[in-house]
């Protein structure tokens, strides 16, 4: 067990504090709309022209090749930095990049990974449907093999940017008389293709992250499937531990700077008495305890990476450390309200101040698996309890 | 940066549990007349031929020369099976013994020949708990800027009293005036405090993975409605978040221990973040336990309660919650 960090780390952790230091963007990061992805793009753009793209990608589609700790690191500086949220790249970054690198053709990683780091194409997610989310393996939305295309029709939703997106990662039923988990395919559907129909739809955090999409005789290249037709589902749990897994890691770092922040605001704010508000034993022990999750967040990350080196890929472990960022998340905006007083009646961007952090924040809980998904899987994979009759 | 045992620290893991579960079954406490004469109290001498109260000292000192990491590992499995504290006492006292000078007594401490209690004040300062003092021929005894090691001769009008932990003695105290055997103060006090604190972080990380552990292999047996109950989601999702509060106290405590190891500017911050989290861990898991195992949870016969009672215990050595938390706020945030 050691916390060192080689020379090599060291050096690298130096090069990317510098280049963050000179390159991260001062204008604030748009909460919505065309501009938010223009920004967002422009600043992928960026990382990728100066080689930051894709840390631990493999060099053969225009990553570094860099192994998961390097990731971390870049990570922690981006933090430090405050450097702006992924944004509309998540996807593409965090979800299909990966699941191409894993389970994709030649064609299908040539045709979409170096677009992704360079910024030149934004992806979505395309997996819950209206009768299909928890219980993801009954969805209905029906491809039909024709020649060698797939015909598909049906409707997703809780699709994130998919009005911005240019193409999703879309599962689909090949085969509906195979049992639910076996008829599914992964494929990839651009967003431009004549049937697709966007509809945004509002969040209680006052933006338009989510939408429904709606295929209405949607033509799909049979070459667009990943990882083999009525192979969808395993494809997506691949998909899932990404994001379970180290899809999270740029967030669970910078908890601890909003914390920080947040325990700089209490220290600065008066109640109506004049009373600085960190002066209130029940919001500092608050913020204590909340202080030593942060730590032991920050400690997971480490010793889920640790695991990864040593395993190659994560498990059903992931989902401890997601639950656990989510709902340390919640927990943390939440207390930002009674530092605020009544100045939390204001509401701020979903990704700047603290009430908009406050009410994106429930989304924690419910975006890639609720926590009573995250439950059952660890009661189930880690802990082994009998599977729900 | 590699938070996974080695293998040779697996190695010291697997063969501590390996004996503690051969020895010390939990199950067997409930069979046992009274802390006294308990049965970890006849294998205090194997501990010290195992090595375990120096582990951490210099194989000059007489110790195994060991680090925190290994100590931290052995007193996560200490505390899975509720080896007594005395455990903890002789290996703080034996680093102080060593610290002040005092060599003549290391050699007893770590053999287990001789015993160590601990005495903590009561809030009226009035007077003072010996926790396993019964025994001891040394009492450990933590002020705010001192650890000092007393001869148990230095407290006077002892009685005992009932202890909320039914495994470990308990007596009110007195103390009389007298020299310690050895002091320590200043930043001698404050790393030897963090490294106790480390420990304890470590026993109630293995309280609370214990309780995890019976409650999962209690849901996955007991059948009610013609099923497991562990394949009700309101068994099952206690049980996963039992599993979560582990692994955050497990992660975090191992992150103290290397950063005390390496003598981290942040080891005091690490530390008291792992005995927050582990004794939130302890606390939480042992009530969930208890609820879960249902009347065999509240029966005194069955363990799960003797866990939460020992967390209550570890918690009132040293800092305890909320000062524990005050302190910590009041630290700095460690940048990297």
């Amino acid at each position: 067990m050691n916390l060192d960090f080689s020379p090599a780390e060291k050096r690298f952790r130096e090069e990317v504090r510098g280049w963050l230091a000179e390159n991260v963007p001062h204008e604030h990061r748009p909460a919505d709309g065309a501009e938010m992805r223009d920004f967002d793009l422009a600043w992928q753009r960026r990382q990728y022209e100066a080689g930051w793209a894709g840390i631990a990608w493999p060099t053969e589609y225009g990553g570094r090749g860099l192994s998961t700790i390097q990731q971390l690191i870049w990570y922690e500086e981006y933090a430090r930095a405050g450097a702006p949220y992924v944004g509309v790249n998540f996807v593409g970054l965090l979800h299909g990049g990966p699941t191409l690198i894993a389970n994709g053709d030649e064609t299908q990683k040539n045709d979409h990974l170096a677009r992704i780091l360079k910024g030149d194409e934004v992806w979505c997610q395309g997996f819950s449907e209206p009768g299909a989310g928890s219980d993801l393996a009954s969805l209905r939305t029906r491809a039909v093999i024709e020649g060698d295309e797939l015909v598909i029709n049906g409707q997703k939703i809780w699709t994130s940017f998919a009005q911005w997106a240019d193409y999703q990662e879309l599962l689909v039923r090949t085969d509906p008389e195979a049992p639910k988990h076996k008829g599914i395919s992964w494929v990839i559907c651009d967003m431009k293709t004549p049937g697709v129909r966007v509809r945004p739809i509002k969040t209680m955090a006052g933006n338009y992250e989510y939408c429904e999409v709606f295929y209405d005789d949607v033509h799909v290249p049979l070459a667009n499937i990943v990882g083999g037709i009525n192979n969808g589902w395993r494809v997506a749990m691949s998909t899932l531990s990404f994001e379970r897994g180290t899809g999270f890691m740029a967030e669970q770092v910078a908890l601890a700077t909003e914390l920080e922040a947040l325990i700089t605001l209490a220290g600065e704010r008066t109640d109506v008495r004049g009373r600085k508000m960190i002066a209130d034993d029940e919001i500092a022990r608050k913020l204590a305890m909340l202080r030593a999750e942060v730590a032991a967040l920050q400690s997971m990350t480490y010793a889920g990476i640790s695991l990864n080196e040593r395993r190659g890929t994560p498990g059903a472990e992931a989902s401890i450390l997601r639950l656990y960022h989510g709902l340390l998340t919640q927990r943390l905006y939440k207390l930002s309200l009674s530092v605020l007083g009544a100045d939390a009646l204001e509401r701020s961007d979903p990704e700047s101040g603290w009430t908009g952090p406050y009410l994106y924040s429930f989304s924690r809980t419910i975006g890639g698996g609720t926590a009573e998904i995250q439950r059952n899987i660890i009661a189930e994979r880690v802990l082994g309890l009998p599977r729900r009759s | 940066m590699d938070l996974m045992p080695s293998p040779d620290q697996e190695q010291i893991v697997d063969a501590a549990r390996v004996f503690l579960a051969r020895e010390l079954p939990v199950q067997h406490v409930r069979w046992e007349p009274d802390a006294l004469h308990a049965r970890d109290r006849s294998l205090l001498p194997r501990f010290g031929e195992l090595g375990w109260y120096g582990m951490g000292l210099a194989e000059e000192a007489g110790g195994v020369g060991f680090t925190a990491c290994e100590e931290m590992l052995l007193f996560r499995e200490a505390g899975r099976f509720l080896v007594t504290p005395i455990l903890l006492f002789s290996t703080i006292a034996a680093k102080l013994a060593l610290a002040h000078g005092a060599t003549e007594l290391v050699g007893g401490l770590i053999a287990g020949e001789t015993q160590c209690g601990l005495a903590v004040q009561t809030p009226d300062h009035e007077r003072f708990l010996l926790i396993e003092g019964a025994d001891a021929s040394l009492i450990l005894h933590l002020t705010e800027d001192r650890l000092m090691l007393k001869r148990r001769e230095a407290y006077g009008t002892v009685s005992d009293i009932r202890s909320i932990d039914d495994t470990v003695t308990l007596q009110s105290a007195h103390a009389r005036s007298g020299e310690p055997v050895a002091i320590v103060s200043g930043d001698v006090a404050r790393t030897m405090t963090d490294h106790m604190s480390l420990l304890i972080a470590a026993m109630l990380v293995g309280a609370a993975e214990a309780t995890r552990d019976l409650t999962v292999g209690h849901a996955g047996e007991r059948s009610q409605f013609g099923q497991k109950i562990g394949s009700f989601q309101a068994v099952s999702h206690p049980c996963a978040d039992m599993a979560v509060r582990c692994e955050a106290a497990l992660s975090q405590t191992k992150f103290a221990a290397v950063a005390v190891v390496s003598g981290r500017e942040d080891a005091e911050y690490q530390v008291r973040a792992a005995r927050i989290v582990a004794l939130d861990a302890a606390l939480s898991n042992a009530t969930a336990s208890v609820q879960l195992h249902g009347g065999m949870g509240f029966a005194a016969e069955y363990p799960v309660h003797l866990f939460l009672k020992r967390a209550m215990l570890l918690n009132q050595i040293g800092d305890a919650q909320p000062e524990q938390l005050d302190r910590f706020l009041r630290l700095g945030y460690p940048r990297q």
